[in-house]
């Protein structure tokens, strides 16, 4: 058989992709240290504890706050709509971690909000209101409050695409409002909640400053226990390993759950929703359902390290800080656009070709979203300077490792399962008889996918880029091990900081990520709003 | 000259379950044949297997006397010279009707601009060539569907359940104009149905397949009176569908 560019593209990046992940996963096959007994013995099991409440309650609530605020967006008018439209998202520019920092800032014993409330109403010392959030329970608040926006964004595409004829039938049919919304409205999008999901339960499972930051043992704060408490970085990767299968796992329970479901608009019978005003009570109610989450995920944190900043920083805005902000969102957007393009690719290839081996493929280049950073870092570096001895030491000593070449490569394979979620699910709304017909009209390969495929594509390829962005620029660990010598971006610097519990002092490039990570956000939700191909499907 | 030529064609997805058994026909320049069958009797695969989407396990495939798919080669589709309408019209959303209809005609722009327009005259739609294809009406859509479909002048034009979701009176009318636009532009086409009306208001031909067999073949007016048990058995199929 002669393989195509469709089909040798896939196979390119799967070596490339899969390689140091499979560095991390031959470590099982090494020897077992007495440090693994320890933990197979006596934490491993409260590690699994821990993750399964933290996904669970992480799930439930995104899922309640992300598809409840896309359903109310995209069907009713209400005071504050046009506003909150864009302002759900503003939690992706929030890292998980410093949400926690902010929060154990605002709600521990002689935080600000215990302090504040002690000062008004003239309480002593011992008193304390807000019960104390360095828990589960704190944590899966942190997580689902800044990572709500996943699910928020993919319903809120797959309920703008659901046409207003279907939820019709369903009000003659005898359904109420609330009804149409969980028995029609939701399960029509279940495929995009579960992709939407399934980003939040990786980001969960391979988060490590946030749990670290509550004392949660989990998974990720072991293997970084393991590496940096006991230097042993072989049963690191044994634990890594381990989440990585759970990962899998997930990923194919994901897959299976969803093997017949179809949910193109068949017929081109599309009608745009007519938007409900609403007033009075519900208006209200529809008010603070969507202002919590913002004002929980976003301006509180935001506030909090304002008050920071302004009250013991103010001199951060520097040169320096400029040079690291422009590395930072260079390397964000180079990136982003890599995973955005490679995921157009990938899913065109599997469409196109209809080979059920590079769907397979596909499904392994998403793993590298749940191998925490800091392994994946690992196994990059290992890969790189494989390469660069085997290849390149004739001429050099290391040219791959440690350049931005590496980070770059890092990033696209930790967000790549953004950038294809988000590809996929707009591919599933492309009715496959639309290629059918444009091979008819002689358009195939390249000018398939250039004239008839990326314009369709337009809204899921920035929301691609929206969300590889926000990653790149929260990222830490990965960033840490493979940055250039001299080379700083401004997570490295509020990693340094907050590490040493020195808050006040994180605080400046804490706000500068945020703001940074706002810009694309703002863009890019523009030119959402203004671009929908799909209203006109 | 023959226009499409099939030969002991035979499908399967699954060894052993054939869709398609041992279809022939033959097809003259400028003939419109029906294939008529209840759902899942293979009619649809027979359309994708002639228009190239799909590759059939078994037989061959002639157009103009040139072999276009056989056990040892396959003319891709977008080689094939065929045009495709299908029920769900699949307009491209993105691009206006105009551009829609220029879409796969070659030539300068001025020229694939005046190809379209005249097109789009002919099933009386040239008005809304500005506009996109969701702020027309599912008629209007499918007369451009048509029209898209022979801008590019195809060797045989390709219609599955064509008037599928439209409304009596209106998939009539479209009979009546799709098969006199169709006869004047001496085009070969084929229509894939499960309703007899259409196949004996448009065709000079038809052929009746059932559990992927052709199990009738001949003229309109001659499929009417053969194997009457098995059209009445057919009748009824269609009459709860």
């Amino acid at each position: 058989m002669k393989l195509t560019f469709w089909e040798i593209t896939p196979i390119t990046l799967f070596v490339i992709f899969i390689a140091p992940v499979a560095l991390v996963l031959y470590s099982l096959t090494g020897e077992y240290s007495d440090n693994w007994t320890h933990l197979y013995e006596f934490v491993l099991t409260g590690y699994i504890i821990n993750t399964v409440y933290l996904v669970t309650g992480v799930s439930i609530l995104v899922s309640i706050i992300g598809v409840g605020t896309a359903w109310l967006i995209t069907n009713y008018n209400f005071s504050g709509k046009n506003i909150f439209e864009w302002a759900l998202i503003l939690p992706l520019a929030v890292p998980p971690y410093i949400l926690a920092y902010t929060f154990t800032g605002l709600f521990d014993t002689f935080g600000t909000a215990n302090n504040l409330i002690r000062d008004v109403f003239d309480l002593g010392r011992e008193f304390t209101f807000f019960p104390k959030v360095r828990n589960i329970p704190g944590a899966i608040i942190v997580f689902s409050f800044t990572l709500y926006p996943y699910v928020y964004l993919v319903s809120r595409m797959a309920f703008i695409n659901q046409s207003r004829t279907m939820l019709e039938a369903g009000r003659t049919l005898g359904l109420n409002k609330f009804e149409t919304f969980y028995k029609l409205g939701v399960p029509m999008i279940r495929p995009a909640i579960i992709g939407g999901l399934m980003l939040v339960i990786m980001e969960t499972i391979s988060d490590f400053g946030a749990v670290d930051h509550f004392a949660i043992s989990t998974f990720t704060t072991g293997i970084f226990r393991t590496w940096y408490g006991m230097y042993d970085i072989e049963t690191a990767k044994q634990l890594a390993s381990l989440l990585l299968i759970f990962a899998v796992t997930l990923i194919l329970i994901e897959r299976y759950s969803r093997r017949n479901a179809s949910y193109s608009n068949a017929m081109s019978l599309y009608k745009p929703l007519f938007l409900t005003k609403l007033k009075g009570i519900p208006n209200t109610l529809a008010f603070l359902i969507c202002f919590t989450p913002i004002f929980i995920g976003f301006l509180l944190p935001v506030m909090e390290l304002l008050y920071w900043a302004l009250n013991y920083k103010l001199d951060f805005f520097n040169e320096k800080f400029i040079t690291t902000a422009w590395n930072t969102f260079y390397l964000a957007l180079i990136a982003a656009f890599l995973c955005s393009i490679l995921a157009v690719i990938i899913n065109f290839s599997i469409r196109y070709k209809s080979n059920n081996y590079l769907k397979v493929m596909s499904s392994f280049l998403t793993v590298g979203y749940a191998v925490p950073g800091l392994i994946l870092a690992i196994g990059v570096m290992q890969m790189l300077t494989y390469f660069d001895q085997s290849f390149i030491s004739e001429f050099s000593n290391f040219i791959l490792t440690g350049s931005v070449m590496g980070l770059v490569l890092a990033y696209v394979i930790k967000s790549y399962a953004l950038s294809s979620s988000t590809i996929e699910a707009g591919y599933q709304r492309i009715n496959s008889r639309v290629d059918d017909v444009a091979r008819t009209l002689k358009t195939s390969g390249w000018a398939l996918l250039a004239q008839v495929h990326l314009p369709l594509l337009k809204t899921s390829f920035l929301t691609s880029m929206l969300l590889v962005v926000s990653e790149v620029i929260k990222e830490l660990p990965a960033t840490l091990i493979l940055r250039p010598f001299n080379f700083d971006t401004l997570a490295v610097y509020t990693y340094i900081y907050a590490a040493e519990e020195r808050m006040y002092d994180a605080a400046a490039p804490s706000i500068a990520i945020v703001m940074v990570g706002l810009i694309p956000i703002i863009i890019l939700t523009r030119m959402i709003r203004t671009s929908r191909p799909a209203s006109r499907d | 000259m023959t226009a499409l030529e099939i030969k002991d064609l035979n499908h399967y997805y699954v060894k052993g379950k054939n869709v398609l058994n041992d279809v022939n026909l033959e097809l003259e320049e400028g003939e419109i044949l029906s294939i008529l069958g209840p759902s899942g009797c293979g009619k649809t695969t027979l359309l994708r297997i002639i228009a190239g989407l799909e590759k059939e396990t078994g037989g061959s495939i002639l157009m103009k006397d040139q072999i276009i798919s056989d056990h040892f080669h396959t003319v891709l589709t977008e080689n094939r010279d065929v045009g495709l309408v299908v029920q769900e019209r699949a307009l491209f959303p993105h691009l206006t009707i105009i551009n829609n209809v220029m879409f796969g005609v070659s030539g300068s722009k001025t020229e694939r601009h005046s190809t379209a327009m005249r097109l789009l005259k002919l099933f009386r739609v040239d008005r809304y060539a500005y506009n996109y294809p969701n702020e027309i009406s599912s008629g209007e859509q499918q007369r451009v569907a048509i029209a898209r479909a022979m801008a590019p002048n195809p060797k045989i034009l390709l219609m599955d359940e064509p008037f599928g979701t439209l409304d009596q009176s209106l998939t009539n009318q479209l009979r009546v104009e799709t098969r006199k636009i169709l006869k004047d532009n001496n085009i070969t086409a084929i229509i894939v149905s499960h309703d007899f009306d259409d196949a004996l208001s448009m065709s000079d031909k038809v052929i009746v397949i059932e559990d992927g067999t052709v199990i009738q073949s001949g003229s309109a007016k001659d499929i009417t009176h053969i194997s009457r048990e098995k059209s009445v058995k057919f009748s009824s199929i269609k009459a709860n569908t």
